[in-house]
């Protein structure tokens, strides 16, 4: 009873203590941001490992969302005789809550769980002492360039699941389901708020952006050096990013709309 | 310019509550080749995270050319290091760097070098170790000596003036292991580079060092030229050197009483929670 | 040559970007019909807006001249009162203009529609629409509907 308490205990300060550490390590990266401008070909390569390549599936995962909002919302919108709002239906889904959410889970998929791994790797086979005994910041070198990469990336990958997610409703709506497209169109610009609508989502995909690039950045950097750490830190950004997405979803939802 | 380029006082180092350096007091002198042998786990690659300023000792001073390492700034620490170089047992090369970006990336991030000239640089380093050939190969294609070769003209990439090896001799066939002996006396040499050799290899050590130390238990058990070593007379230093399993280096790891660690069931518990 | 590729696939990628933006920026949302040019506001009261909200289009004879700033009640007359932006363009509004809140379509969304009045005089910034009609709403109009049929059954 009491050790299982005390288990609650250590592990709660363990995990105040981890984000102690990660405060830390982005407040030591924004730092160095002024002194990291002249090298900003890192970043560029990074925004391509990280943005460029996770591009295909997102755009593969859009359409297929897209399309099934369009058919389930089809099905559900024409009992009602309302299947004039389908586009509007599949533009608020998206821009509100499906473009930001679904493209920072796979991001956290796809990009963070690899940024993870290559960063703890590099600490495992001391590549990342080797660079400080050569006068070299890791923080900067490595992790910074990565950790902007993936900032920047999630919020442009969300505008374009959003997009590609509303034109594969397009697709289904008005190729097969029978919309009228000018409705389609119509209702959407009708109904869909720029600032309301459109900002929010970006704004969403911004912040899940800089927690899913920390955690996963932060996690590889302060993995054990061992191939089991590796993995469990592995495990953990994917795991943790998901959850965080959906939490702050949550409570970004509450205080926006 | 004094004679000493490192120097430890009564340096005293704590990890995870166990005492791993004891009132360690030494020198190192410019110019020469010192090798710190001693058993497994005495603390001895510990010693060159402290020389590189990686770790900061609880008590004592440690001096590098003149500096004392753990009072120094951020900035001013890695302007040392750009005088150091390490050579680390698993090489720690950049994976996603071939061999010829590997040794020019300290002097890409450290330097604003043309080309040309960057290129002659690192062909030079890498003659000096004799895989010029290698330039274009990508560090998982390098076998284990070849990793230590390149990671050692990294090493020497920037000139330094102190040169850390950590158990350069390591799982290295015999053939290796000559090579890289012979490079660490030739980069001795012809760069008048100190080396600091950290190693369990007694032969090799002896045969490169000018001088000696030996650590046990955190501490300097004997110190001297290659020779006056291999001549000591001391129990713990003839155990080390002649690879005797039992002796006052002892063979068991500090542990309670054999037949009542076996037989006390009370103790059950405990194992069982951890 | 590598690099090459490298920042010019990241350059196309950062483009598509600002295109996917752009798209969600004009064809699915409304930020182009959105903005009022060079606006000025008027405002009307009205005893009840039915389900008429902030950013429904303000129109005369059928063309979008402006939109719904502000809603809010009047606590002293306890009547809606409603601010509208309306576009400089059309700044020859007479002064004894109506208002009334419509239903596009039977369901469809509510609008403000401005009938124009005779006068030389014009409407400008700050002024009120003083004739105005209230939203029709349909709950009460069915009410009366099914009133009268039983009224008439003897």
């Amino acid at each position: 009873m009491i050790s299982g308490v005390r288990r609650i205990g250590a592990y709660s300060l363990s995990v105040l203590a981890a984000t102690g550490r990660a405060c830390i390590l982005l407040i030591q990266m924004l730092g160095s941001i002024p002194s990291s401008v002249r090298r900003y070909e890192l970043f560029v390569e990074q925004l391509f490992r990280v943005g460029v390549l996770t591009l295909p599936i997102i755009i593969v995962a859009a359409l297929f969302v897209g399309m099934v909002l369009a058919l389930q919302g089809y099905n559900t919108l024409v009992d009602f005789g309302a299947e004039s709002s389908l586009g509007l239906l599949v533009a608020l889904s998206l821009t509100r809550e499906l473009g930001p959410v679904l493209a920072g889970l796979l991001f956290a998929g796809r990009a963070g769980a690899a940024l993870t791994a290559e960063i703890g790797l590099m600490k495992a086979t001391e590549q990342l002492a080797g660079m400080e005994m050569m006068a070299v910041d890791p923080v900067r070198r490595v992790l910074l360039p990565r950790f902007l990469a993936g900032m920047i990336s999630v919020p442009i990958l969300a505008a374009l699941f959003t997009a590609v997610g509303i034109l594969g409703g397009y697709l289904l709506g008005v190729n097969v389901l029978g919309v009228d497209q000018g409705v389609y169109w119509s209702v959407m610009q009708e109904g869909v708020d720029f600032q309301q609508d459109v900002l929010n989502g970006l704004l969403k995909s911004l912040v899940f952006g800089v927690l899913i690039s920390l955690l996963a950045v932060f996690m590889g950097y302060d993995a054990r050096p061992t191939p089991a750490g590796v993995g469990t830190a592995t495990t953990l950004t994917v795991v943790l990013s998901s959850l965080l997405v959906l939490a702050m979803d949550f409570s970004l939802t509450s205080m926006m709309f | 310019m004094s004679e000493n380029i490192v120097t430890l006082t009564d340096v005293h180092l704590k990890r995870a509550g166990k005492p791993v350096l004891v009132d360690l007091s030494l020198r190192i002198p410019r110019g020469k080749v010192t090798a710190v042998i001693g058993p497994s786990g005495v603390g001895k690659t510990t010693l060159l995270e402290l020389i590189g300023g990686r770790l900061r000792p609880d008590n004592g001073y440690l001096l590098v050319d003149g500096l004392s390492v753990p009072d120094l700034g951020r900035r001013e620490l890695f302007e040392l290091r750009r005088r150091m170089g390490m050579l680390f047992q698993g090489g720690a090369l950049l994976s996603d760097l071939d061999v010829y970006e590997n040794i020019a990336f300290p002097l890409r991030e450290h330097t604003h070098l043309p080309e040309p000239v960057l290129r002659q640089l690192i062909l030079m380093k890498l003659e000096l170790v004799g895989l010029r050939g290698a330039r274009r190969l990508m560090p998982d294609e390098l076998s284990g000596g070849m990793t230590r070769r390149v990671a050692l003209a990294r090493a020497v990439a920037m000139d330094p003036q102190i040169v850390m090896y950590d158990e350069p001799f390591t799982g290295l066939d015999p053939i290796s292991k000559a090579i890289i002996v012979k490079l660490i006396k030739k980069l001795n040499k012809t760069l008048a580079i100190t080396s600091i050799v950290v190693t369990h290899d007694v032969v090799e050590a002896i045969q490169i060092a000018d001088f000696v130390y030996m650590l046990g238990e955190g501490r300097v058990l004997a110190s001297g030229t290659a020779n006056e070593i291999q001549n000591s007379t001391r129990a713990d230093v003839r155990q080390f050197l002649q690879g005797q399993a039992d002796g006052p280096v002892p063979f068991h790891y500090e542990a309670d009483d054999y037949f009542s660690d076996l037989f006390n069931a009370g103790l059950l518990n405990k194992d069982e929670q951890r | 040559m590598k690099r090459q590729l490298i920042e010019i696939t990241v350059g196309l990628f950062v483009v598509t970007g600002l295109v996917a933006l752009l798209f969600l920026s004009f064809r699915v949302s409304n930020l182009n019909s959105d903005s009022v040019s060079d606006p000025y506001q008027v405002n009307a009261r009205f005893d009840n807006i039915g389900s008429l909200k902030v950013r429904a289009p303000v129109t005369m004879a059928g063309v979008r001249i402006g939109r719904v700033k502000e809603i809010r009640l009047d606590s002293s007359s306890y009547q809606a009162q409603v601010i509208m932006d309306i576009s400089g363009d059309y700044n020859k509004l007479p002064v004894d203009s109506s208002a009334s809140i419509n239903t596009q379509g039977l369901l469809g969304e509510q609008f403000v529609s401005l009938e124009p009045g005779g006068q030389q005089k014009y409407l400008k910034e700050g002024d009120r629409i003083r004739l105005t009609q209230s939203a029709v709403v349909l709950e009460n109009l069915i009410g009366q509907l099914l009133f009268k049929g039983n009224s008439n059954n003897p």
